[in-house]
């Protein structure tokens, strides 16, 4: 029997010109409803396993999609019985979705992570420091998000929504964090999928 | 049946050192337990890990070393926790 893994949900045709294959090296194939499109793949099981191989192809997929198109993220190992519930799931959602496409479209997601590298004033005082200093940030984003900080060493861990047209002026903002603590190390990364903004629940 | 005395004396506000002393040893290893078997914070460990190498702060040698020694503590945290539940389930049925 054969599953449909769902990778992200975008705009049709997406798949036009695109050579990434799914997990476990499938193809990959449009499941449209109106005027949106899931892209899937077929699975052997509705349970996936956490291989690394396996995320990262889901990730690949996700990147190579976000570069021409609007994807609404879906999480790894989001499998389902047949296209038939695909669809029914995405009629019942499709507002949700619809919305979602709208409000990302013209925006990307970004991420800054900074650690300490010189020691020097106490983490604690760093994370106070920089987090005023991340306003500056804040000021050219949409929306934003703290991650947790899962290091000792990590003084900053948030996610940024910026509209595209901005992301020249969020990046001369970072390049400015960058000179002002030069005892830090940044992590500047993306565009992501949109995780940390979008959130559809299914069921 | 030791714990469930130990519990009554506490409850009826008796305190014996010996017992005193047997619940704090227990405490203190119930929190080297959680400190060494928590899969939390070995996740944090190897992102933290990763974060490094791809800044450039430890070589890809000291980053593959430490996240294989990372994914062994893993799965054994991951192992004691499953027994400690798989415990922990058998004790209600017997209850």
């Amino acid at each position: 029997m054969s599953f449909v893994c769902v990778y992200c949900i975008s705009t049709p045709a997406c798949l036009k010109g695109v050579k990434v294959k799914g997990i476990g090296g499938r193809p990959l194939y449009e499941v449209a409803y109106k005027d949106v499109s899931a892209v899937a793949s077929q699975a052997n099981s509705l349970v996936l396993e956490a291989g690394d191989e396996d995320v990262e192809a889901h990730a690949m997929v996700l990147k190579t999609l976000l570069k021409k198109n609007t994807i609404v993220p879906f999480a790894y190992g989001m499998v389902f019985k047949d296209e038939e519930v695909l669809l029914s799931v995405i009629e019942h959602g499709y507002k949700a979705i619809k919305d979602s496409i709208e409000f990302l479209g013209d925006k990307a997601e970004l991420g800054v992570k900074a650690i300490v590298v010189k020691e020097g004033n106490g983490v604690e005082g760093l994370r106070q420091e920089i987090r005023k200093a991340a306003e500056l940030l804040d000021e050219s984003a949409v929306s934003t998000v703290e991650g947790r900080l899962f290091s000792d060493k990590l003084v900053m861990n948030k996610a940024f929504l910026v509209e595209k047209s901005n992301v020249k002026r969020f990046s001369k903002a970072v390049e400015e964090l960058e000179r002002k603590f030069q005892q830090l190390k940044f992590q500047y990364t993306g565009p992501w999928p949109a995780y940390n903004f979008v959130t559809l629940n299914i069921g | 049946m030791f714990i469930v005395d130990d519990v009554l004396f506490r409850v009826l506000g008796v305190s014996i050192p010996a017992f005193d002393l047997l619940w704090v040893l227990e405490r203190v290893n119930d929190h080297a337990y959680s400190e060494k078997y928590n899969p939390t914070k070995i996740s944090d460990k190897m992102k933290e890990n990763r974060l490094l190498y791809e800044l450039g702060e430890r070589s890809a040698r000291e980053y593959g070393k430490m996240q294989r020694q990372l994914q062994e503590e893993l799965a054994i945290a991951n192992e004691v926790l499953e027994r400690i539940k798989g415990e922990v389930t058998g004790d209600y049925k017997l209850l």
